[in-house]
Order: C-alpha cells, then sequence, then structure tokens
C-alpha cells in the first residue's frame, strides 16, 4: 500500500458477505478490507449492493452468511447500535433526524457516554462547539424539522464526531450537494481521515470517487468487480468496471430538445399554479407562493436539492396535498383542494419515488394494482386485466412469475418498471413524475427518458418532471424550474442556460 | 458479558410446517396446552378433566352448531371489517342494536300489526325487513365511530368499545322502561315477541333455523363476492393494506372507511336481530352481564384465526365455537373443581386470550425466522 | 364550605389518583409508540390480583396496613413485568399492534377473574380478615401528594432527561432511532416497565382503596376512561393532570344526576359518552406545537429488516 502511511493497518474485513431479499441476491459472496487513514469509495450503479454492503456494515442488516472483522476480532452485529460500539456510523442520503426533536435530543440519542439519566442540558455546549468546528452554526435547541437539509447533514456530522467515529460511512450524501458545501465536507473528510480515520464514501458518481478517494472498490451486481488505488483511477476503466461491456451512452440531447422544434409553437396552457403554500407533514411550510404556468406537451423540469419542497409540489400537482393557500388550475378547471379524484378523472399519472408508497399496495398482487387504477366497472373482468399486466410484463421487461404475485415480492427496479407501465398509460393529459428513476437502472431510465420526451412531442403530453438529479432534469425539459426552501428561484429556457447558474440557484 | 439479541428476518422458504392449517390447528394445540397449564395452576383442574371436557366438547357437536352459525356471521362482518383496517370490537354494541331493532319493529311499531294478522306471505316479507333494519340499526352504530375515524382521526377501538357499553344502557333503559313487559313474573325484561315473528326451527335439529342457516350462507357468499370481485371491494382492501395508494388512486378514503365500517356494523345488526327473532324472542335486563353470550368479542378471534380471509371464517368458527363451548362445559361437567363465582365465560375468555396470543406469535413464525443472537 | 371541600377530597381523590396514575402510566408507554389496546384488560388484571395479593398476604402476615402495602407494591411490580413483555413482544414481532394489545386485552380479562377468584376461594375457605384502606381525609391527602409527584415525575422525565429522549424518540421514529444506535426493544421494555408499574398501582388503589373488595369484572371500562383522559391531555403530563380532575368529577357526580330524574341506566353511560366526545373533538383540534402531537410511530409495526 504505497499511498497509506507505514502505520496503517486494517480497521475492518468482510469476508464472503452474502445478503438475500426475496426474489434479489444483494450480495453474493463479498470481501473487501478497509485501512485507518483512507477515503475509501464504494462506487457502483443502482442495484449494484454498495448500500446494501455498507448497512451490512453498520449492523443495519445482518448477513446471511460470511464473516466481519473489526480490528482483527471477529464481530456479529445485531444492530446498528453494536456497530457503533466499534466505532462505526453511517450516515445515509436522507438526513435520518427525528423531525419532532430539537438537535440537541437528537445527538443526545447517539452518546453512549453519558447513562440515561443524564438531564438533556448538559451537552448543549459542546454540540455548539462541535458544529463550529464545522464551520457553521446551528441552534441546538431548534427542531430537527427546520432544518435545511445541507444543516441537516451538518448535525450528522457533529453526531459522529462527537461519537469518536472510527470508520465514517456516507452513503450518497455529498452526491447531490452543490459544490461549495460538498467542498466544505470533503475538507472535514481530509481533516479525519488524517487523524487516522477511515472514510468509506458511497457514490454512483465516477467524477467524485476520482476526485476524493484514496482507494475504489467497483461494485455490480453485488460482486466486487475490483478495487483501484489512487494512482490507477481512470474514469473510463472505471465506467467499464461498473457496467460490464455496455457502452454507456454520454448524456444525449433528445429529439425535439433543440429551439428549432420549439419556434413558433404556441403552447396552450394545461397547468396553472397561483401562488401556492402548502404545508409539510411535520406542519412546516414547504411551498412559499409558487407560482408556474405548464403548457400543453411541455415538459418543465423541476430541478433541486432533496428537501427543498419538490415532495409536496408533487403531491400537490396530483392532489394528494392540500395547499393552505392559492389556487390551482388544470385544463381550464379549479381543482384547488379537490383531491385526487379530479386530477385522475382528467388524465394525470404520477411516477412516485417511492412507489410502495405511493402507488401500489406491496400486500396485494399485480393485478389488484392495476385493477385499482384501470378497472371502472362494478364487477372486476380479472381475466382481462391479467393480459394487462402480461402485456405491461413483457413490454417492460419486468421481471415477475405471475399476474396474481404479491407486489412486495419484486425488486424495487421491478417495482418501479411496473409504476411507469401502469402510469405511462394513465397519462392521457398530463405525467408528474418525481425521482422516477432513482430504482431504475441505467438503460431503463435512458428508454424512460426518451419516452417522456416522445409522449410530450408526439402525443402533446404535459410532463412535470421534478428530480434531484440536475443531469436528468437537463436531459430532459423544454423549461427549467429551480426550486429552493419551497420557492421558485429561477425559470428558464433549456436551451442556453448554464449547469452552474443552475447549481448556484439550488442552493440558495 | 453474555449479550442476547433478536434478529428478524423474513423467510425466503416456505415448508410444511408453515402451512396455513398447520399454523391455524398447531396455535390451537399450543394454546389449549397453555390454557390447560394455566387453569391447573390456578384452579388444580388436572389435564385429563380438561382435555376429557374439551374431547366432550367436540364430540357433541350439537351443541356447537348455534354458537357456530353466530360466530360465522359475526366473525365474518369483523373480517369485513379487518380488510378496510376497521377493528370492529364493537361488535357487542351493534348486536345489541340489532336486536333492539328486532323487539321494535315487531312490538312497538305499525309494523308489529302484521304478526298478527295470518298472512303468510306478508309475515314472511316482514321478517325480512325486521331482519334488514337491524342491520340497519347495526350500521348506524359502527358509523358513529366509523365517523369519528374517517374525519376526526380518532382511533377506532376506545370508541368502539365504550358504545357497546352505551348500547347496554340504551336497552336496559328500554327495558326496565318503556318497553317493559306486562307478562314477565317479577322479572325486569320486555315481553315475548308473537308467535308469527319467531323464525322456524328444523325438525331434528333444534338448535338450528332455517333462515339463520340461509342468512349465513348468503352472507359468507356476498361477501366474498364484494371482496374479491368488486371494484369497492378492491378498495377497501387497499384502504386495509395502503391508504396512501388508495387516496393517490383516485379515491377518497375517508369514504371507503365510513363503507367498511357501515357493513360490518350491517352484518353484526343482522346476526342481531336474527338472534332475537329466532332464539331469544325477548330483551333481558343487565343485558351486559353475558345475556349476548358475548359473541361479539368471542367473534375476533375467528375474524383473526380465519387469516382475515372469508374463505376461513367458517372452519374458523367451528374452532372458535369448540373453544367457546368449553368454558360452559367446564362449568357443567366440573362444577365441583370449579370456585363459585366463576363465570364460564371467564375460561373461555383465558382460552380466547392465550389461544390469539400463541397464534399471533406463530403466525409471524410463518412468515419470518427470529434468530437469537448470543454474543460473548 | 369546609363541607365542600372535604367532599372534594374524599369523594373525587379515589377516582383522581386511580385515572391520573393510569393515565399516566398510559401516556408513557404511547409515548414509546405502542398502541395501548390492551390497557382495559392489564388494568381488569390489576385490580384483581392486588385483591388477591392482599388476601394472601393478611393471611400469613396478619391483617393490617403492611400487607396492604406490601400488595399494593407486588401489583404495581407484576404489571410492570407483564406490561414490558407486551411491549417487546409487539416491537419484536412484526405484527399488527393492534392484533397483540387485542389478544392481552382478552387475555387480561380472563386471568384477572381467575385470579380474583383464587383469592375469593381463600378467603372464604380461611376466612381472611383484610384493611383496606379508608377513604380518609389522611389517606386522600397522601394519595393526591403521591399522584402530584407522579405527574412532575413523568414530565421530568419525559422531557429533561435522556431516557425521556429516547421513549420519545423511539415513539416518533423507530427506525431512525435503532440506526443511530438506541436499542429499541429495550427502551419499549422500560417504557413498558414504568407506565406499567403505574397502571399496576392505578388497579391496586381501585381495588385496595376506592372499592375495598373484589367482585368479577372490577374494573372493566375504567381503562378505558383513564384513557380517554390520557388523549384528553395530549398525552402530555402537566395536562393531564386538571383534565383529569374533569373526566374524575364527572364519573363521581353522574350517579348523583340520577336523583335529578335521570334513569340509572342513562346517568352511568354519561361518563362514557363524554369520554367519547372528548376524544373526537381532541383529535380534531390542531395540536399546536411538536409536543402535543401524537407520537408519530404510534401504533405502527417496527420491523427492521427493510427491501435492499
Amino acid at each position: 500500500m504505497s499511498f497509506l502511511p507505514n502505520h496503517s493497518q486494517i480497521v475492518l474485513r468482510v469476508s464472503n458477505i452474502v445478503k438475500k431479499f426475496p426474489g434479489v441476491t444483494a450480495l453474493g459472496g463479498v470481501s473487501l478490507e478497509l485501512y485507518s487513514g483512507e477515503i475509501h469509495s464504494l462506487l457502483g450503479e443502482n442495484g449494484s449492493g454498495k448500500s446494501t454492503l455498507a448497512k451490512v456494515i453498520a449492523g443495519i442488516y445482518s448477513p446471511d452468511s460470511g464473516a466481519i472483522e473489526v480490528q482483527g476480532k471477529p464481530v456479529r452485529f445485531t444492530s446498528p447500535a453494536d456497530a457503533i460500539r466499534y466505532g462505526i456510523f453511517y450516515i445515509p442520503q436522507a438526513p435520518s433526524l427525528i423531525e419532532n426533536l430539537t438537535v440537541t435530543e437528537n445527538i443526545l440519542l447517539v452518546l453512549k457516554s453519558c447513562g440515561l439519566l443524564t438531564k438533556v442540558g448538559r451537552i448543549r455546549e459542546t454540540i455548539e462547539e462541535e458544529v463550529s468546528k464545522l464551520g457553521y452554526r446551528i441552534d441546538p435547541d431548534a427542531e430537527a424539522s427546520r432544518l435545511s437539509y445541507t444543516q441537516k447533514q451538518i448535525v450528522e456530522l457533529a453526531k459522529a464526531s462527537i461519537l469518536g467515529v472510527k470508520i465514517l460511512i456516507v452513503d450518497e450524501v455529498t452526491t447531490y450537494l452543490p459544490k461549495v458545501v460538498r467542498e466544505s465536507f470533503y475538507r472535514y473528510m481530509r481533516h479525519i481521515k488524517d487523524e487516522g480515520k477511515t472514510i468509506v464514501l458511497i457514490t454512483h458518481k465516477i467524477g467524485e470517487a476520482v476526485d476524493v478517494a484514496d482507494r475504489v472498490t467497483v461494485l455490480r451486481s453485488g460482486m466486487v468487480v475490483r478495487t483501484l488505488e489512487r494512482k490507477e483511477l481512470n474514469a473510463d476503466m472505471i465506467r467499464r468496471l461498473m457496467f460490464g461491456e455496455r457502452v454507456f451512452p454520454s448524456r444525449k440531447e433528445y429529439p425535439g430538445n433543440s429551439t428549432s422544434a420549439n419556434v413558433g409553437k404556441e403552447k396552450m396552457e394545461l397547468v396553472r399554479l397561483d401562488d401556492i403554500w402548502a404545508n409539510d407533514d411535520t406542519g412546516n411550510v414547504a411551498l412559499r407562493g409558487v407560482t408556474l404556468r405548464v403548457g400543453r406537451g411541455e415538459v418543465l423540469g423541476v430541478a433541486g436539492i432533496s428537501g427543498n419542497g419538490q415532495k409536496e409540489l408533487a403531491e400537490v400537482l396530483v392532489g394528494l396535498r392540500d395547499v393552505k393557500r392559492g389556487h390551482y388550475y388544470l385544463d381550464g378547471v379549479e381543482v384547488t383542494n379537490r383531491g385526487t379524484k379530479a386530477i385522475r378523472a382528467a388524465g394525470v399519472g404520477f411516477i412516485p419515488e417511492a412507489p410502495l408508497h405511493y402507488s401500489f399496495s406491496g400486500d396485494l398482487s399485480l393485478v389488484e394494482n392495476v385493477a385499482i387504477t384501470s378497472s371502472n366497472n362494478f364487477f372486476i373482468r380479472w381475466s382481462s386485466l391479467a393480459a394487462k399486466v402480461r402485456e405491461f410484463v413483457s413490454t417492460y421487461g419486468i421481471s415477475v412469475a405471475s399476474p396474481k404475485t404479491l407486489v412486495k415480492v419484486l425488486s424495487g427496479g421491478n417495482v418501479m418498471r411496473l409504476a411507469v407501465a401502469r402510469e405511462l398509460e394513465l397519462s392521457k393529459k398530463m405525467l408528474v413524475a418525481y425521482n422516477a428513476t432513482r430504482s431504475l437502472d441505467e438503460m431503463f431510465s435512458e428508454m424512460f427518458l426518451s419516452t417522456i420526451r416522445t409522449l410530450a412531442r408526439r402525443d402533446n403530453i404535459t410532463v412535470v418532471y421534478i428530480s434531484e438529479s440536475l443531469d436528468e432534469v437537463l436531459a430532459v425539459s423544454d423549461r427549467i424550474a429551480v426550486i429552493s426552501s419551497g420557492k421558485i428561484v429561477g425559470l428558464f429556457e433549456r436551451e442556453g442556460v448554464e449547469r452552474d447558474t443552475v447549481e448556484k440557484l439550488m442552493v440558495m | 458479558m453474555v449479550k442476547v439479541g433478536f434478529v428478524v428476518i423474513r423467510r425466503t422458504k416456505q415448508n410444511v410446517l408453515t402451512s396455513t392449517p398447520i399454523v391455524i390447528l398447531g396455535s390451537l394445540v399450543l394454546g389449549l396446552l397453555i390454557s390447560c397449564v394455566i387453569i391447573w395452576a390456578t384452579m388444580g383442574i388436572d389435564i385429563v378433566s380438561f382435555f376429557g371436557t374439551f374431547y366432550q366438547t367436540i364430540v357433541s357437536y350439537t351443541g356447537l352448531l348455534e354458537p357456530l352459525v353466530f360466530l360465522a356471521i359475526i366473525g365474518t362482518a369483523i373480517t369485513i371489517g379487518f380488510y378496510g383496517s376497521f377493528w370492529n370490537v364493537g361488535a357487542e354494541g351493534q348486536y345489541v342494536m340489532g336486536m333492539l331493532g328486532a323487539i321494535f319493529l315487531t312490538m312497538f311499531s305499525p309494523l308489529s300489526s302484521v304478526f298478527t294478522q295470518d298472512n303468510a306471505l306478508l309475515t314472511a316479507l316482514s321478517k325480512v325487513v325486521v331482519v334488514v333494519f337491524g342491520g340497519l340499526l347495526g350500521a348506524a352504530w359502527s358509523l358513529i365511530p366509523g365517523m369519528l375515524k374517517a374525519y376526526a382521526k380518532v382511533t377506532e377501538v376506545p370508541v368502539l368499545l365504550l358504545m357497546n357499553y352505551i348500547a347496554y344502557n340504551i336497552s336496559d333503559y328500554l327495558t326496565a322502561g318503556p318497553w317493559k313487559g306486562r307478562y314477565t313474573y317479577g322479572y325486569i325484561r320486555t315481553d315475548l315477541i308473537p308467535e308469527s315473528a319467531r323464525l322456524t326451527v328444523i325438525p331434528g335439529l333444534e338448535m338450528l333455523r332455517y333462515e339463520v342457516l340461509a342468512a349465513v350462507a348468503l352472507i359468507i357468499i356476498i361477501a366474498y363476492i364484494f371482496l374479491e370481485h368488486t371494484k369497492l371491494g378492491l378498495k377497501v382492501k387497499f384502504l386495509g393494506t395502503n391508504p396512501v395508494a388508495l387516496r393517490s388512486s383516485g379515491y377518497d378514503d375517508r369514504v371507503i372507511t365510513l363503507l367498511t365500517a357501515a357493513l360490518s356494523g350491517f352484518v353484526v345488526g343482522l346476526a342481531g336481530s336474527l338472534r332475537l327473532l329466532g332464539y331469544d324472542y325477548r330483551l333481558p335486563y343487565n343485558i351486559g352481564d353475558g345475556k349476548t353470550g358475548f359473541y361479539g368479542y368471542t367473534a375476533i378471534l375467528v375474524a383473526w384465526l380465519s387469516f382475515r380471509d372469508i374463505r376461513y371464517v367458517l372452519a374458523s368458527a367451528l374452532i372458535v365455537a369448540s373453544l367457546n363451548s368449553f368454558g360452559y362445559r367446564m362449568q357443567m361437567l366440573l362444577k365441583g373443581l370449579l370456585p363459585p363465582g366463576l363465570s364460564a365465560y371467564a375460561i373461555s375468555l383465558v382460552l380466547i386470550g392465550v389461544t390469539l396470543i400463541v397464534y399471533t406469535i406463530v403466525r409471524v413464525l410463518k412468515e419470518y425466522t427470529v434468530k437469537l443472537v448470543i454474543k460473548a | 364550605m369546609i363541607e365542600v371541600l372535604s367532599w372534594f377530597i374524599t369523594s373525587l381523590a379515589p377516582a383522581y389518583i386511580v385515572y391520573t396514575l393510569v393515565a399516566l402510566g398510559n401516556l408513557l408507554i404511547e409515548r414509546s409508540g405502542i398502541l395501548n389496546i390492551a390497557i382495559d384488560g392489564f388494568f381488569v388484571l390489576s385490580s384483581a390480583m392486588s385483591y388477591t395479593y392482599a388476601i394472601l398476604l393478611s393471611q400469613y402476615l396478619g391483617p393490617g396496613a403492611l400487607a396492604t402495602c406490601i400488595s399494593v407494591v407486588l401489583t404495581a411490580l407484576t404489571a410492570a413485568i407483564a406490561y414490558s413483555i407486551f411491549t417487546s413482544i409487539s416491537t419484536v414481532l412484526p405484527v399488527s399492534q393492534g392484533a397483540i394489545g387485542l389478544s392481552f386485552m382478552f387475555a387480561g380479562y380472563g386471568l384477572g377473574a381467575i385470579v380474583g377468584n383464587i383469592g375469593r376461594i381463600f378467603f372464604s375457605t380461611h376466612r381472611v380478615r383484610t384493611d383496606y384502606i379508608g377513604t380518609t381525609i389522611e389517606s386522600s391527602i397522601f394519595a393526591y401528594t403521591l399522584t402530584v409527584a407522579a405527574v412532575f415525575f413523568t414530565h421530568f422525565l419525559l422531557y429533561k432527561l435522556k431516557l425521556g429522549v429516547f421513549i420519545r424518540a423511539v415513539g416518533e421514529d423507530p427506525r431512525i432511532a435503532s440506526q443511530v444506535g438506541a436499542n429499541v426493544v429495550y427502551i419499549r421494555f422500560l417504557s413498558g416497565l414504568l407506565g406499567g408499574s403505574l397502571i399496576g398501582l392505578g388497579g391496586a388503589l381501585f381495588t385496595l382503596w376506592r372499592i375495598g373488595g373484589w367482585s368479577q369484572g372490577q374494573g372493566l371500562n375504567h381503562g378505558w376512561l383513564a384513557y380517554a383522559i390520557s388523549i384528553a391531555g395530549w398525552r402530555f403530563p402537566l395536562l393531564v393532570a386538571p383534565v383529569s380532575v374533569f373526566f374524575s368529577s364527572l364519573y363521581v357526580l353522574s350517579p348523583h344526576l340520577q336523583s335529578m330524574s335521570l334513569p340509572v341506566e342513562v346517568s352511568t353511560a354519561i361518563p362514557y359518552a363524554v369520554s367519547i366526545a372528548v376524544m373526537a373533538l381532541v383529535s380534531i383540534l390542531p395540536k399546536r406545537g411538536r409536543v402535543f402531537a401524537d407520537p408519530k410511530a404510534l401504533g405502527k409495526e417496527f420491523f427492521r429488516e427493510e427491501r435492499a
């Protein structure tokens, strides 16, 4: 290990870790070694097993077989608490703070040094100190629900630091942060690396791994492909390792995306949001006076960092969330706070980030889940619906045994394909997509994005494409809106917009 | 130091031990064994007497038929509720409401005159009206907690349970007051309903009534068709499994909640009026003191044991009817050994409670493995 | 004036103390995310248990305050252990909490009948004399003090101690809590222990202080009254205390409404109808502030093994 200081040792070793879920083998025998004083990146596309591996190391999942050794001693984790005791701390992409507790209370949860009978007030100062060490200032008595995404992740880092973390696992946390914030996180990571700690950086962005990692392990389909050292890092080679022999198509311009196709096309308005104010689930304001117009056949991309109101915006658009103020017109008809019925009846499809939560009932079968939206008689005609399901299965490549299978048995990717199948059919006038490609693999994502463009161009269907992936928004939209802290802070035509401009607005 | 932890993982393979019939039977056997131990430890009744009594209960199956039909009807009603995640622990109250409806129509309403005439067709039709009316009252009674759940997000279990008690009180009030009977020989109760209003006894199987048998069959079949083959039934199933998905499909989950509550209460109300017309013929005082046989509570186990699936309700009702009758038979056969103040139902409650707990745990083991991890 | 006060203290006290203690125990359990459907079953069981403990102890230790007091403590302990089993099972097993709660409720009713009857047989065969706590001014004042102490203790525990943070965390989001190292099962075990002891205490005082004796079915539905109080007080100890005054007064006064020419059946039903109405009202009104909202994970299954 030529790049590591001589005194670095193996802090963690996993051997032959196997982890299966119903219907899918997430890890098929993974072995890996982590050294002290390194930033180690786990790289792989969606479904490669990198998150699963991290969760096994962090004690969140228990492996079906295989061994874990910390500092040479074999260990078995039955819960994250065990892993934390060994200094392993996991930070997921979605901030894991408990909304209704204050920052202090959230951090108190992880402190082992004080017993259960400690008074809450005692550690406030320690928290203020740690947070300022990172270069920020946060009120320890603030409710977690009131913090921004960045602030929440800072609290997470402070937590880890107070805990005396030895192995810090960061799962796609920095992937969507704008450059400025990302840099401050990297600074912190390099600082603790010099203190001999280990950072495991999980990402699917090759660029990020190349920027920051000392070693990179590429995973594909639940197996380790290779571990590379810093000097061997090469974007093209890594790409090949991640995707196999498949050539990764570079983000291309989709047909109809150029101005020439748009010139002279008068877009009739389909969606009108006027000064929409809405709250989130915890009662805080999520949308502050959102005003938008979207025309027929237009693809409006909504870019932003996770947690800035996108979820609530999607929910308002499909009628799942009431607004406190403002008006929502669909095709000239006012649908404000009228629920999902009118909107669905108008022909609106919804592909959400979590279809098992929003679109389907996992405990029911595929046919039943298609019947709920696509059967219009009092008595359900199961045979014709089963035929429709089979059609979906073959067209969209859903891997499932029979239409009677329960949806919860399907893998994440297949559930998503089912959602895409069902909702594309229901999108007669509009499609609302929110982080739709999250659990989809690259190839299906490409096909999906191209289908959206076709829907818009050929069938004149409006698409509101909300995504935390700026790449996708740039690839697919006619116009781009940037949302930050519940406000639309920028609205651009796709043509000619600078990526940097958009990114800066995302952090505002 | 030794530390113990649990890890619960979904099973990826099923084997014969985890099949549905084995689970149901296994829970029953285990529940009986544990109850036997409890009863032995607290009342000194040995295992032979215990299982001997149980055997007696099964063998004299004719004694099981009457609780069977009522547990089947109410069990179906509660199962319907479960499909829509409506925990109908208020079946006792809805049952009483059904009885009240029956008494009211047959004795204290304009319709009662039909039963004094001799028109067979009219009488038959009126009986149907009475039974349906009982169902409607049951539906109304369950709609109150249903509305509170749908529009105020009040958890329905305490409301339903409290309303059972209120229903008992309403019944007692009417029985001791406006509906008090004239020919009662010193007891506080209503008069008997007219002969023509009563249901037809089946010769040879005196504990059954034609109308009740027909009702059981109809109710189970219609419930099954509704839940498995209609859009409305599918909406109820979605409500019970993922209400967000129901809403995002374009439906109002509050309306479906109301529907579920009403349907469940309706069927229980049917059972109540059938009971009154077919067996009780009058209302007693202190009806909350066990005069209802507590079918409303026992049927919860029926619904639960049937894997909340209409197809298994009859089988489940049979099993629970035996557990239920067990207490009564114990009281009959082992009179000297049991404490004087102990009601038969209390014994049945222990059986039911223990079997429910065992069943719940075994149900879990059917779908998940629980690994005990010991770390040194 | 003195009479009113005296009445207030002695008549209201038993009801108030019992309901408030049970409501406090309930809120501790529900704040940790366990939907306490079994409350009535445990209350009935505790009521019966305390009687039987008292009978047995009076036989072997001689009748008197010692036997009675030890019975109260024993009941609280037994209830604590039983409740902790309930909360632990509800957490570990991926089953609906309502199902487990209902099972325990029924088992509680049944076991209560059996346990109480054991005491009764013993009582009649051995002619035991038991000293029940009389509803005197002294005992009432002592009990009030105890209850007020319990209120402040519960509040302090939940909002000023780390244990309370854990309890609330587990009730809001057990998944995240476990990810950051909280042992959810252990915390729910503790909340069952603490909450259960309060509920057991209430049940014991109900039998040994308020009623002074036992008959089958004793305590039925009183658990639900305390539950309603807990909800009406937004599961917040400092609010539960005054709310309980209202409910307890209602319960104590309602038989007297009979003399106002309300039939006895109606007047006994009033507290229950009012409880329902109050629960409805409280649920409709928006709860300002994070402290008053329902625990987010209340009643939800806790199952750690998620999808990949």
